[in-house]
């Protein structure tokens, strides 16, 4: 029997999801991504090469689904088959550093970023809500949208008005108060520089630091309520694992660094259902945890309920080792 | 000169208002030439005589408007669902009733397995086995040296072992929403939505679509369909590209393949534009056997999955409405282009909403470019009421209604899903015939088996496993129903001028039956034998 070496596999491929509602922008920004100079081998997957308007003289390739382009990107016509695109770039993983996927104007972006998180060769870089400001709002008025857009927002990290509606210190538009009211504001993020910079969205740093500042989120008037708790006993891993998990809590976002009990020292945080735990192998001084959610179901009073079951008894249990994901 | 085959039959039902019942019929060059009594082809010369099916009934071959090639492929892996259900090759795998059957039958398909090959199963319902949940421990017990991977009946869920988990990367430390866990954080082996199942099954090789694209697919599909009494059946909702085109030109192009096939192009995620010229590229590539030319469009998702898009008051449970497959916008856009392109269009839609939606369409695209006998048909269509039949109606749609699910989950939709008075009209045939909408019922195999008789059973009588009627006014007559599955499925194919019923010009299209469906009470209409099919005067004994 031969013994194959063992290739050095590379790194998970970094996923952007692009999403929003028909108008929203999608596309404009997909093509300002393909032609921009940024020097990053984008493979973009696109419902339907229709709308996508790329220079010709920067094609080097076409096939019925497939554009290839002179700088390295890419981009496929998924076809309504996403699975068997995501599968097929996988496949040539060495020749990208991006993956982008455009979804449908309804498709529920949480679910489809939840395929990074799934996958191990995927990695979840962000999920990217668009939003036509002028539409947006009818949009919101109609009764067989509202869900699907209010789905959408919930799941944007951040969520990108178009260039053309003001910067980030700009006075709440309409469609921001519509969303509050609704429990579903998100973290604004213009595109102060226009559409040809936005690829820049793809070249954030770690998740820990690209993160939303935790506090208000975006914008000030609120439905949204915060929640924090310091100390400096040690908690136990399970139990804050639990309380983390613990949807019946409706923390939206969820972030601290905690020394625990089994001598572990923990980075955590949370955006919507997604929870990341980083182990940091060097205690705090102080362990700090803070939680945000919308009025009602995220009510303080329960959570400090809940953290008193998690942090109030927790007994010192033996240091115990941790599998590492590597 | 061509020879003539005279079939002399107990009764031959022909669903030709001029000749309703026969005893005779003879057949030339795969077409029906003369119908009645034994000297029915004494005008056309010198004939044989074929007595084969001397006491057996013959009606039109079967036409089942809304199936999945996919229903053939499954059958590469093992079955394991709670209903008996026939494999292509006519044996019936038993259903497994329990946790500890389930675990028993897989243990007897890893017997037949070579060491190390993933066993995988398919067909399984937690709905009917309440006691417990199916986990990765009993999965575990099966085998812990390879995969054992358990698709559930909707294809939205899975339960793997072990080691399938480990192939997948998945442990505690994994974040992935649709991974389920037991109460100490351990995934439980579940893995929910697509999302989470694809690590797996791309790790796997699962590719249930490239299946259903192989020729073995299509054969076991065929066969299938053979065995119900299916001589026609579509495949609603394909890519169709070149190669596959040329793979079904073959394959139903062999005289031994016993069915016709109508593909529909995916006109999903495509620029309308893009559907309607590789539409008219396709209609040119129809053969006798292989139908080309219609597209199927989806609005929302499933009842049961809690993904149809419902109106006011919505789903019974409070679940948040379901979702859209294409926005109401974008729906509107391709329907109003592609029936001015003269497309004929199967729209899927399950939930009320999602009806109305392609309603609303189909009424602009009538006002904008008024058209008649476009055909265009609501598939599913469940949950549509007097007033969306009404409309249906005024705009000359066809309604291809979803009968099986009133046996298959009617319980679930009157406790869980829509609640009484909305279950009570699921899949309202009554409605849509008193309205005077052409009418098709159907299996959306592999959803539910494919099985004409036992769809035509269900529009016929609407009993749910708990023994309730489900809406004893919708309930359709037998001569209605059994119009249903021939004559009426082939209207909504725009092929009812060549099949579903006997009659003198049509293919030699025939389902060989061992009882006569009409003398049978209506609550037998689901046991008749079927005893084979003949497709172009070609002989299918099953």
């Amino acid at each position: 029997m031969t013994v194959q070496p063992t290739p050095t596999p590379l790194p998970p491929l970094p996923v952007t999801v692009i999403s929003g509602y028909l108008g929203a922008g999608k596309t404009t920004l997909v093509n300002a991504m393909l032609a921009g100079r940024h020097g990053l081998r984008i493979a973009v997957l696109v419902n339907d090469f229709g709308s996508i308007a790329i220079d010709e003289t920067l094609i080097s390739g076409r096939d019925a689904d497939v554009i290839a382009l002179a700088n390295g990107c890419m981009c496929c016509q998924v076809g309504g088959v996403l699975y068997d695109a995501i599968d097929r770039i996988l496949t040539l993983r060495g020749r990208f550093d991006h993956l982008v996927i455009e979804t449908s104007g309804v498709a529920d972006p949480g679910k489809i970023a939840q395929i990074a998180v799934a996958e191990p060769d995927l990695d979840l870089s962000r999920t990217v809500v668009l939003v036509d400001a002028a539409n947006f709002t009818a949009c919101l008025r109609d009764p067989r949208l509202e869900d699907t857009l209010l789905r959408q927002v919930r799941a944007a990290d951040p969520l990108f008005p178009p260039p053309t509606d003001g910067g980030a210190g700009g006075a709440p538009a309409e469609w921001q108060r519509r969303l509050a009211a609704r429990g579903a504001a998100a973290a604004r993020a213009p595109l102060e520089r226009g559409w040809a910079d936005a690829w820049r969205i793809l070249a954030a740093g770690p998740r820990w630091e690209r993160g939303p500042a935790v506090g208000p989120l975006g914008f000030h008037f609120l439905p949204f309520e915060s929640w924090s708790w310091r100390g400096r006993n040690p908690v136990d891993r399970d139990r804050l694992i639990g309380f983390a998990r613990d949807a019946s809590l409706h923390a939206y976002r969820l972030k601290g660094r905690l020394n625990l009990t089994d001598g572990g020292s923990i980075v955590l945080h949370k955006v919507g259902p997604e929870l990341a735990v980083e182990e940091t192998g060097k205690a705090f001084d102080l362990s700090e945890l803070v939680a945000i959610g919308a009025r009602p179901e995220f009510d303080p009073a329960l959570l400090n309920a809940a953290w008193a079951r998690v942090a109030g008894t927790g007994q010192r249990q033996p240091a115990r080792p941790r599998p590492s994901r590597t | 000169m061509s020879r003539t085959t005279v079939y002399a039959a107990r009764k031959i039902i022909t669903m030709d208002p001029t000749l309703p019942e026969a005893t005779h019929v003879a057949v030339r060059d795969g077409r029906i030439l003369a119908v009645g009594g034994a000297g029915c082809a004494a005008p056309w010369g010198e004939f044989d005589r074929d007595d084969r099916y001397r006491d057996a009934v013959l009606m039109p071959g079967f036409v089942e408007g809304h199936a999945h090639m996919m229903a053939g492929a499954m059958w590469n892996y093992t079955y394991a669902g709670y209903q008996d259900r026939i494999d292509p090759d006519g044996r019936r795998w038993e259903g497994l009733t329990d946790i500890a059957g389930v675990m028993a039958g897989l243990k007897r398909a890893l017997a037949g397995l070579p060491a190390g090959k993933p066993l995988i199963a398919w067909g399984f319902d937690p709905i009917f086995l309440p006691s417990e949940r199916l986990n990765r421990r009993h999965l575990d017990e099966v085998a812990t040296d390879r995969p054992v991977v358990v698709l559930h009946s909707n294809f939205h869920l899975m339960t793997a072992n072990s080691a399938a988990l480990t192939v997948a990367g998945y442990n505690r430390d994994t974040n992935a929403v649709g991974v389920a866990r037991f109460e100490d954080g351990e995934p439980n082996g579940e893995l929910q939505e697509m999302a989470a199942m694809f690590p797996l099954m791309r790790r796997l090789g699962m590719d249930l679509r490239g299946m259903a694209r192989t020729e073995g697919a299509m054969r076991s599909f065929a066969r299938t369909a053979m065995r119900v009494g299916v001589t026609t059946s579509t495949d609603l909702m394909s890519e169709l590209p070149d190669e596959d085109i040329a793979g079904l030109t073959a394959a139903t192009g062999r005289d031994d393949f016993p069915l016709r096939l109508v593909p529909a192009l995916a006109g999903v995620a495509r620029s309308p534009e893009a559907v309607a010229a590789r539409v008219a590229e396709l209609r040119g590539r129809s053969t006798d056997k292989l139908r080309l030319g219609a597209v199927k469009l989806m609005a929302d998702g499933s009842i049961q999955g809690y993904t149809g898009r419902l109106k006011w008051p919505g789903y019974v449970t409070g679940h948040p409405n379901g979702i859209w497959n294409t926005a109401p916008d974008q729906l509107r856009e391709q329907i109003v282009h592609l029936h001015r392109e003269g497309v004929q269009m199967h729209i899927h839609v399950n939930g009320d909403e999602a009806s109305e939606a392609a309603l609303d369409a189909l009424e602009e695209a009538q006002a904008r470019h008024p058209r008649l006998d476009h055909r265009h048909t609501l598939q599913h269509c469940q949950m549509a009421d007097e007033a969306q039949f009404r409309r249906m109606a005024a705009l000359g749609a066809c309604v291809n209604l979803f009968a099986n699910h009133i046996w298959y989950f009617g319980d679930q939709h009157y406790e869980r899903t829509v609640g009484p008075e909305r279950a009570m009209r699921l899949n309202a045939c009554a409605s849509a015939l008193r309205h005077g909408v052409p009418l098709a019922i159907h299996s959306d195999a592999p959803v539910t088996p494919m099985g004409p008789l036992h769809v035509a059973w269900c529009a016929a009588n609407r009993l749910t496993p708990s023994g309730r009627v489900l809406g004893e006014a919708q309930r359709i007559p037998v001569a209605a129903a059994l119009h249903a599955i021939t004559l009426g499925a082939a209207y909504t194919l725009k092929l009812d001028g060549e099949i579903g019923s006997v009659e003198v010009g049509k293919k030699a299209d025939f389902a060989v039956l061992g009882e006569d469906p009409v003398s049978v009470p209506a609550a037998q209409l689901r046991d008749v034998p079927v005893l084979g099919t003949i497709v172009g005067g070609h002989h299918f004994p099953v």
